[in-house]
């Protein structure tokens, strides 16, 4: 049976007459890395409060390693790392006592896991330094270093890769496998990058809304996330009657510039384009295309799934 | 709790804050009583270069231990929202209550420990510099702030409060300076027509040490706690005003969210 780190069930949060979260169900498995996908105000960072105790939910359930009442969450959270929104630290102090201040406040004996943390983030020459003079991306690290001094079994990043310089990105993108891999952390996190989500989470989760859209398997999505052929004819009409008949594809689509998306080819590529010769159809434009993430969310959005 | 309070101490020793308010303070009675040392100098006969002076400036304006809290709980913690160093601490599972009860002991720690070098350096200050030996009035000073420290613990409670529930400083200020200052001063005159108000109000430390304090250059001192029944009445006030901040910033605080 699967282990669930996180189950929420018709979570519920409203800020005032702001409806942040309408009900949602999340469940992320043990090992899972969790990816957040919504616009701006969709819940994602008011859903990663929820799991920090930043916030309380006004209905539904929350269970973070099983627990659910509230003195219980808290003292589950002891096995978490976390950073939303922004990394937290005090920027007067150095990286090492930073560090250090975490690890007296958290009853971590020896200085080693600091060490650790440090070479983990790949911050140990910087430790010299104040908080508040390293750059964006160093804070990033640095917050990651805190959230990972009590070798947390979830983190819960909120943006992490924001203001990251592109080899920051990739390693950051590279650390979060390594941790998922090596000390099966579950981790999840939320980024309006969808692509470097992509290649990071094994799951993901679609927000808009405050509503849950879909939550599906890295695996699932990819077979969704099929080839498709895009063929723009000068008659779309009388081009997937021929389609239809001749060809036996069903599984195409008219998209709103006209252009006809047939889903799951099974023909080669050419027999689409000879099919519209065949009957006198103007061909402007063809090609294969493989669906990514991004257009994946749009189309999840577009098709109006959600009932908000 | 006792893992928070050695990590904040631990900060707070790393940190500049403690050093600058103690320095600033030190600095400010040394130049109090540099001042009269230089009028002195300056001008014959001129009276208020005395130790005893010195001590009554102190003794007559007590409450500035009040204001010298709401400065210490400001500079240890006010930034706590804007680093996002309040929010780590929920996140990782550490109960607001230990956290709360643990700032303000930290904060009363280091509200002694400035004490302890900005009392010497005035007294000290004073020896050196001024004039007459004034033991009566050093006596009648150290008694008062002995006095009124659990009054002035009641007030850095209160600020730790209001740090907590309030995001922006200005606000706390705001807050501080109308639950300290403003519902007393209200109370005051409020009692001079309404008799149950009155009584109330002469048991706010703010009133009291305005009105039942009288120091004076002939050497008498009418001051509350040179009597049992002030100085119980000073005691009991500060311990009141500490159950009364401690138990709603416990529940203000358990119910907030940290945005």
């Amino acid at each position: 049976m699967k282990e669930y780190v996180i189950e929420a069930r018709d979570l519920k949060k409203s800020y005032g007459d702001v409806c942040a979260l309408q009900g949602i169900d999340i469940t992320v498995g043990r090992g899972e890395i969790y990816g957040l996908i919504g616009d701006n105000g969709a819940g994602k960072t008011t859903f990663l409060k929820l799991l920090t105790g930043q916030v309380w939910p006004d209905g539904g359930e929350l269970r973070m390693f099983g627990a659910f009442q509230p003195k219980d969450l808290e003292r589950q959270r002891k096995r978490t790392g976390a950073i939303v929104e922004a990394a937290g630290f005090y920027p007067r102090l150095t990286v090492e006592q930073n560090l250090e201040y975490y690890r007296i406040q958290r009853g971590i004996p020896g200085k080693g896991r600091m060490k650790e943390a440090l070479k983990t983030v790949g911050l140990l020459d910087q430790k010299r330094s104040r908080g508040g003079n390293l750059s964006m991306g160093m804070k990033q690290r640095l917050g990651l270093a805190i959230a990972l001094l009590g070798e947390p079994e979830l983190l819960i990043l909120d943006e992490p890769i924001n203001g990251l310089d592109p080899s920051g990105i990739i390693e950051m993108r590279n650390l979060l496998l390594k941790l998922s891999r090596e000390k099966n952390i579950t981790i999840i996190l939320s980024s309006h990058i969808l692509s470097e989500l992509e290649q990071t989470a094994n799951v993901f989760g679609f927000l808009s809304r405050g509503y849950l859209l879909e939550q599906v398997s890295a695996s699932e999505l990819k077979e969704r996330c099929s080839a498709y052929i895009s063929i723009a004819v000068s008659e779309p009409g009388k081009y997937t009657a021929f389609l239809e008949k001749e060809l036996k594809e069903t599984g195409y689509q008219v998209m709103p510039d006209g252009a006809v998306r047939i889903c799951c080819p099974t023909w080669d590529i050419q027999e689409y384009s000879a099919l519209a010769s065949r009957h006198g159809i103007d061909v402007y434009g063809l090609e294969k295309k493989q669906e990514a993430l991004e257009d994946y969310y749009m189309n999840l959005k577009n098709r109006g799934k959600l009932a908000c | 709790m006792l893992n928070y309070i050695k990590s904040e101490l631990y900060r707070i020793a790393h940190g500049r804050e403690i050093y600058l308010v103690t320095a600033a303070l030190a600095g400010l009675t040394l130049l109090m009583n540099l001042v009269l040392f230089i009028f002195d100098r300056a001008t014959p006969d001129f009276p208020y270069a005395t130790v005893q002076f010195s001590m009554n400036t102190l003794i007559s304006s007590l409450p500035a231990m009040f204001l010298v809290s709401l400065v210490m709980v400001n500079f240890l913690f006010g930034e706590e929202y804007r680093n996002g160093t309040l929010k780590n601490l929920v996140s990782f599972g550490i109960p607001r209550i230990v956290f709360f009860v643990g700032k303000c002991t930290v904060c009363l720690i280091c509200l002694a420990a400035c004490l302890a070098v900005v009392l010497p350096v005035y007294i000290g200050s004073a020896y050196l510099l001024l004039h007459e030996p004034g033991f009566l009035s050093v006596s009648v000073m150290l008694r008062g702030v002995a006095a009124n420290i659990p009054a002035s613990a009641a007030s850095a409670v209160l600020a730790v409060t209001l740090l907590c529930l309030l995001k922006k400083e200005i606000n706390v200020v705001i807050w501080w300076m109308a639950i300290m200052w403003g519902i007393p001063t209200a109370s005051f005159f409020i009692g001079l027509k309404v008799d149950i108000v009155e009584k109330i109000s002469e048991w706010m430390p703010w009133n009291y040490l305005q009105y039942e304090v009288a120091a004076n250059m002939s050497g008498v001192y009418k001051c509350l706690w040179e009597t049992p029944s002030g100085l119980a009445k000073c005691i009991i006030a500060g311990l009141a005003g500490i159950i009364i901040f401690t138990a709603a910033g416990i529940a203000g605080f358990r119910k907030k969210e940290i945005q």
